[in-house]
């Protein structure tokens, strides 16, 4: 299916179409902050506070939630960019950083990321060919064969690359050097895609032009992706199953109908309903929510949403577990009183 | 002849710009704002809505004379309250600038001086426009911060802004730009930076106020949702001018400029789950590069020759304006 010959192999299938891609378990960042040099007591921000999902093979897995909840941390934790504290993660049945687990080469070769800011994401001093070629070459291909490959993929994203091959990150315009960052990912032949918040920066006319690329390139080079953003509206459009996420936490996944239509977490029911209606008719008259979310360094102890929650009562001082509402399509929370109307 | 006079003065809007042109000089001309026109009365609101670069937070910063004269090359003319801003000495731009006219910035956080609390610059402005007592001014800081909603607004008076979270700032900053009774109210982004939750409570908050006040607004956004939950009136802005400006309704539904029927075709919705997205092609024009014609020409669907050679004339209706040769043949 790919579409040129001279490219990376991507790496076949090790566990067979019911393993899923990547597993997640209880994975934990803590940064420590400075505080006085001579208070004995150190504080954390706990980023991301014991996390556990898994991707199967050849969906999107949306994640959102508000800033600071966690959501880029954890990506930078999948990609191996930072280690995490504790926690571990299995890519299709081999262990990460652990012995006689998957190589971290052969890992960074299947797993890639596009970020938001297009423009820090490329070398400054390299052409946009010369950056997409160099992974190749790292994974030893012949310079010449890197090359022809670079431009394959930059005609395939949609940039011309007799026109834009030889410029540089400066020379582009944002949706232009996004294009260039995914053709980059591509170049790896990987399985798994992070895009974390890879359309945010762009305007709306190019956002939904970068949309439907990615959703092509996912039918034709068989990838999955983990789709990171904080536009509902996205997420919908782009993901099979959706993950929220809280204060460093999980408390909902579920399939898209079920996290759209049938929500369950009280949070969750906020974030849709703070949606602007597009619609002068059914503007909002009541706010969804008071607040902002409590600090990330002196976590509330229980439910960590229970100072914006309308339905907090004295059950909600212990902390919920993510529990499995509906079997069948997979719907779990973690609320002591799911709501269901 | 006094009640004549009087009536004309009710009749004219409360702002007016006109056929304004913005270049910024320096090594390189660019051209930021292109034959600018609109109206707005008082105590309407009009969300200006374009991409980046189409000029939105240009027009804002110059409607309060923000930029230094030798940086900047500007024609046209800009009346408030029938008088032009333009040449103001700058005793009457102080009075002018936070009166009569005042901002919300986009960054809450930077907008505030870190080292005074939040209660001494809302009291500092207080007391720069009005001959009130401290106390009075203080009491009047109070008021404001308890306007916006902010919970224990008598120890927030004396908190930095750096002890405030993101929405916290930003309502101060609302309650600093309030604080004397401005006729127009510029928000230049004050919803972009703030998460979902927190954006809602502020964009619902300014539109009460806003109505509660009844001060005219413009509301600068790149995102559609926020404009339609907002505005009276839609201003989409492409390529440093106005292509189209429109009653809210009449934008959502009968979108004329081909530009704003992409915008809204574009937008991802809840129903397009499966379909695929449309698409304007191409990518905005790269400032300071003057093209002949139509500065959307290059990306139109519906483009004719025409609109390569001259640059559309404004076409009025009752409710709505639009920039565009083509938009009412059909």
């Amino acid at each position: 299916m790919s579409l040129i010959d001279k490219s990376l192999v991507q790496d076949s299938d090790v566990g067979g179409p019911a393993q899923a891609l990547l597993i997640v378990n209880e994975l934990r960042k803590l940064f420590p902050i400075n505080g006085s040099i001579f208070s004995s007591k150190k504080d954390y921000v706990h980023a991301v506070n014991g996390v556990s999902f898994s991707i199967n093979k050849g969906e999107t897995l949306g994640i959102v939630g508000e800033s600071g909840c966690g959501k880029s941390t954890l990506a930078k934790l999948l990609s191996n960019l930072i280690k995490p504290t504790s926690g571990s993660m299995i890519f299709d049945g081999q262990g990460i950083n652990e012995l006689r687990g998957i190589p971290l080469k052969t890992l960074k070769k299947n797993l890639q990321m596009v970020f938001q800011d297009s423009y820090s994401s490329l070398n400054p001093r390299l052409n946009i060919l010369a950056s997409i070629a160099y992974g190749p070459m790292i994974h030893g291909m012949k310079s010449e064969d890197a090359k022809e490959l670079a431009a394959n993929l930059l005609n395939r994203v949609g940039l011309d690359a007799n026109q834009f091959g030889y410029r540089y990150p400066h020379e582009l315009s944002g949706g232009q050097r996004q294009r260039a960052n995914i053709a980059r990912a591509l170049s790896f032949s990987p399985r798994l895609l992070l895009l974390d918040e890879a359309v945010a920066a762009l305007d709306k006319s190019v956002q939904a032009q970068v949309l439907n690329l990615l959703i092509d390139l996912k039918k034709e080079e068989n990838l999955t992706y983990l789709f990171i953003s904080h536009d509902l509206n996205v997420v919908h459009y782009m993901s099979d199953r959706v993950l929220v996420m809280y204060l460093g936490k999980v408390v909902e996944v579920g399939t898209v109908d079920r996290i759209f239509n049938e929500t369950a977490h009280p949070y969750t029911k906020a974030l849709l309903l703070a949606q602007p209606a597009m619609d002068p008719a059914k503007r909002k008259i009541q706010v969804p929510i008071m607040g902002d979310p409590p600090s990330p360094i002196h976590l509330p102890k229980g439910c960590s949403f229970k100072s914006r929650c309308a339905h907090a009562n004295s059950v909600c001082e212990d902390e919920p577990k993510l529990k499995n509402i509906d079997p069948i399509t997979d719907h779990w929370v973690s609320c002591h009183h799911h709501l269901k109307d | 002849m006094s009640s004549s006079f009087e009536r004309l003065i009710m009749k004219s809007p409360l702002l007016k710009v006109e056929n304004l042109n913005l270049d910024f000089v320096g090594t390189k001309r660019i051209q930021a704002l292109n034959e600018l026109n609109f109206e707005l009365n008082s105590g309407e609101s009009l969300v200006l809505l374009g991409e980046s670069g189409s000029g939105k937070s240009v027009t804002l910063r110059t409607l309060m004379r923000l930029y230094k004269q030798n940086t900047i090359n500007l024609s046209g003319d800009i009346l408030f309250q029938g008088k032009s801003i333009l040449n103001l000495s700058l005793k009457e731009l102080q009075s002018y600038r936070g009166k009569d006219v005042s901002m919300v910035f986009q960054e809450a956080g930077t907008a505030f001086d870190p080292v005074y609390t939040i209660g001494q610059q809302i009291i500092e402005m207080i007391l720069a426009h009005e001959a009130l007592s401290h106390q009075d001014a203080r009491q009047r800081a109070l008021e404001l911060l308890n306007m916006v909603k902010i919970p224990q607004a008598k120890q927030r008076l004396s908190a930095y802004p750096h002890e405030l979270s993101g929405g916290m700032k930003q309502r101060a900053m609302i309650a600093l730009s309030l604080s004397c009774n401005p006729k127009l109210l510029l928000a230049d982004e004050p919803t972009t930076a703030l998460d979902a939750t927190v954006q809602m409570q502020i964009l619902l908050l300014i539109r009460d106020l806003q109505k509660e006040l009844n001060m005219a607004m413009i509301f600068v956004t790149h995102d559609i949702g926020a404009a339609i939950e907002i505005s009276d009136q839609i201003a989409v802005m492409y390529g440093g001018t106005i292509v189209e400006k429109t009653s809210t309704e009449n934008f959502i539904n009968r979108p004329l400029h081909p530009y704003s029927q992409g915008l809204m075709a574009s937008n991802v919705t809840m129903h397009n789950k499966g379909e695929k997205l449309l698409t304007i092609n191409g990518s905005p024009p790269i400032l300071g590069i003057n093209s002949k014609g139509c500065s959307f020409a290059p990306r139109c669907k519906v483009k004719i020759d025409k609109c390569l050679q001259e640059s559309p004339k404004i076409t009025r209706t009752d409710l709505s304006q639009v920039s565009c040769w083509q938009a009412f043949s059909e």
